[in-house]
């Protein structure tokens, strides 16, 4: 839980690394969190001893922030594991695949075709992952870290996103049409 | 204006009874319904409110684990349709404010820091809520409601003003019902309390009154008949007693003033008696005082003759003396000188008679001193007991009203003085007499007295030795001290005793065993050591075993002064 309280991100401490680094914290609990707001179907898990698994596409950005989490945290009462590939190939079957930025936009879009109606969340950072096909994508307005889902893409995958993320994305996705001052 | 409840009417009793059962139930059940319903509306305030922290909690979720306060702060404004809610706030998991919602007076509440689920009731009538937003078992936030109880006062007064009303309108109610019924009981009762003045009032006791039903005050009218004839035949009976009683005690009146009279006449006589009496009294005490001072003259006759018995002996003794005295024996050796005047010379030189005379007037001059040194001393006795006669008078003038002289006395002195009077029959009939003194100083006490009674003592020992026959005569006078205040003198014979039977007669007055005794010398003994303060008690063993007579007297020593204990005037 501890990790959640890195959600706000406070401007005094916006220098380059440590920014980064504060990012990706964010995003590594927003990604833990997806595994409790969205349910995948069944069939997807074996028996109930069975782990969670998140899978990186590329090169790691969070640094300590998911394997301290995998080791306190559980989701639906299984064990959190990470999974990192630096391609495509050693893909193994993943509940959430994160495509991190510096992944090239070639292998990107491989990602996307490969894994469309897959029942594997994808979620990516580089704009317009949505748009080509992703499931979710973090986007960053008034210095906090947003995301927007593409509904369509979640139903073909076979996933159920919680109203209430739903709800917040969409509030999110109209204030960006008339900014907020 | 204040009136004890007794003192009410009993029209007015009944009312008060059924207002007060009435009201007092009323207002109980009333009471019971009104604080039940608050405490139930109050619960389901509770739970209404916990409901609906819990939903809007729920809502927060995704705005708390996603970061959005704007969410949270437009699910809190859903609150808006709940008036009575006026301040809500969420916490998020580090306990920092998330979102405020402010409505009415609350709206700038300062919320509590987060706390654990639960609820509170707050001062000014409000009702706080608190819930913790768990998600898998994770606290990620606290919402906070701050809601006015007002509505629920509201509904309370209602629930007041319809008690008021029911009870208002139940009490006139039952008291207009219980008017009519109370009548039943109270008209009876006033028609009896009506007949009881009036029969108070005119003293009639022939009023009856009339029963109309069968329940209990219908008993009462019928006792109260019962009575009203009970009272009729004991007054009738009243009536005859006080008759009788009069005429009775009309004749004890009479009977009363004749003993009055009777008594009256009794006491007049015994008046009479009762100065006849005085008269013998006065009679006898004359003829007593005369026969004390009779008795006192025997006493000092008794002594005197005493004495002079011994001064009678002494008498006897110096005339017999005289009678064989030697002085003729000088006359005729003078005779026989004169005869030889001539040649006296050779008479006492040469002749046989004339050698023997100057031996002769050698053992005649001893022996005439001898004479005259005897007679002497028997002169002297006489002397002592004239003195003794003397004293005895001077007694006779004490008791006639002279306090007994108390002095200085050494009491071996005394004794010995006493003994003295009698040494001549002592040596005349054989008697050894034995002395124990013990060391004593001198005492003060009333020696004449104390003199009387050892010479008397000492006299009646003497005569029973005399009377005895065949043993050695003895005489034994003891002095000594009885305990630390009492002096004991004790006079013993072996000689002829007391008898039991006259032990305890000795000291009357006119007892004797002496042919030629007054019977008075024991008794005025006795009497004498009363006087000093002492008694006298005689012991004997029997006939022929000889008597010890004790005196026992107060030891004042010579350093102490002592009033004397002298006798009173006849």
């Amino acid at each position: 839980m501890g990790l959640l309280i890195a959600a706000t991100i406070r401007p005094r401490e916006s220098a380059g690394q440590s920014t980064v680094s504060r990012e990706y914290t964010i995003k590594a609990a927003y990604l833990y969190n997806f595994g409790r707001y969205a349910r995948w179907p069944e069939g997807t898990f074996c028996n109930q001893r069975d782990p969670f698994v998140i899978g990186i596409l590329g090169t790691d950005p969070f640094g300590d922030a998911l394997p301290s989490m995998a080791a306190a945290k559980k989701v639906d009462g299984r064990t959190l594991v990470i999974r990192r590939f630096d391609s495509l190939e050693e893909y193994t079957p993943c509940h959430i695949l994160f495509v991190t930025r510096l992944t090239d936009p070639g292998t990107q879009r491989a990602a996307v075709e490969r894994f469309a109606g897959a029942q594997v969340l994808l979620v990516g950072e580089a704009p317009g992952f949505v748009r080509q096909g992703g499931i979710v994508e973090f986007y960053t307005r008034h210095n906090k870290i947003r995301f927007r889902i593409d509904r369509e893409a979640a139903r073909r995958a076979g996933l159920k996103i919680n109203s209430k993320l739903l709800d917040l994305e969409k509030r999110w996705e109209e204030s960006q049409e008339a900014p907020s001052p | 204006m204040k009136r004890s409840f007794k003192d009410f009417s009993i029209n007015h009793k009944l009312n008060l009874l059924v207002i007060t059962a009435g009201g007092v139930a009323l207002l109980l059940s009333c009471g019971a319904f009104v604080v039940n319903d608050y405490r139930i509306l109050r619960a389901s305030k509770v739970r209404q409110l916990s409901a609906l922290a819990t939903v809007l909690g729920s809502n927060s979720t995704a705005a708390l684990t996603f970061d959005d306060p704007s969410t949270g702060a437009e699910i809190l404004a859903s609150l808006r349709m709940q008036p009575t809610v006026e301040f809500a706030c969420l916490h998020n998991a580090r306990g920092e404010v998330f979102a405020k919602y402010g409505y009415g007076p609350a709206a700038h509440h300062t919320p509590p820091p987060p706390g654990r689920s639960g609820y509170r009731f707050t001062k000014g009538g409000y009702l706080d809520v608190t819930h913790q937003i768990i998600q898998d078992e994770e606290l990620i936030g606290t919402i906070y409601l701050h809601a006015s109880m007002v509505d629920l006062r509201e509904q309370l007064f209602q629930y007041v003003k319809i008690v008021a009303i029911v009870m208002g309108v139940s009490l006139s109610g039952s008291i207009l019902l219980s008017r009519r019924m109370q009548r039943v009981i109270s008209l009876p009762i006033l028609r009896l309390a009506d007949a009881a003045q009036q029969i108070s009032r005119a003293g009639d006791y022939s009023i009856r009154v009339e029963r109309e039903a069968d329940d209990e005050l219908g008993t009462l009218y019928d006792e109260f008949n019962e009575m009203l004839d009970q009272i009729q035949r004991a007054e009738k009976e009243l009536q005859t007693a006080h008759d009788e009683l009069e005429l009775r005690v009309e004749q004890r009146t009479r009977q009363l003033s004749e003993a009055n009279l009777d008594l009256s006449r009794e006491i007049a006589e015994r008046e009479r008696a009762e100065q006849e009496l005085e008269q013998t009294h006065q009679r006898l005490v004359e003829t007593a005082r005369q026969a004390g001072m009779a008795e006192i003259a025997t006493g000092v006759l008794h002594n005197v003759g005493n004495v002079l018995n011994s001064v009678n002996v002494s008498a006897t003794l110096v005339s017999d003396r005289l009678r064989s005295s030697r002085v003729s024996d000088l006359g005729r050796a003078v005779e026989m000188m004169s005869r030889h005047a001539a040649d006296l010379g050779s008479f006492l030189t040469e002749d046989e008679k004339g050698k023997l005379l100057p031996d002769f007037l050698a053992m005649l001059a001893e022996r005439l001193h001898q004479e005259r040194a005897a007679l002497l001393e028997e002169l002297q006795s006489l002397i002592d007991n004239v003195d003794h006669v003397k004293t005895i008078v001077a007694m006779q003038q004490s008791y006639a009203g002279v306090v007994g002289v108390v002095e200085a006395v050494s009491l071996t002195k005394l004794v010995d003085d006493a003994l003295k009077l009698n040494v001549s029959s002592f040596e005349k009939h054989d008697i050894d007499v034995h002395r124990e003194y013990a060391e004593l100083p001198e005492v003060r006490v009333e020696k004449q007295k104390l003199l009387q009674i050892l010479v008397n003592l000492i006299a009646n020992a003497k005569d029973s030795l005399i009377e005895s026959s065949g043993r050695s005569r003895e005489l034994t006078v003891r002095i000594q001290p009885e305990g630390e205040d009492l002096l004991q003198i004790a006079v013993s014979d072996n000689g002829v005793g007391i008898s039991g039977g006259d032990l305890t007669r000795v000291f009357s007055h006119g007892f004797t065993t002496k042919p030629d005794g007054h019977g008075f010398g024991l008794h005025a003994s006795a009497n004498a050591a009363r006087e000093i303060g002492g008694n006298l008690t005689a012991y004997s063993e029997g006939p022929n075993r000889g008597a010890t007579f004790i005196l026992e007297f107060p030891f004042h020593p010579i350093e102490m002064a002592v009033e004397a204990a002298g006798p009173t005037a006849p």
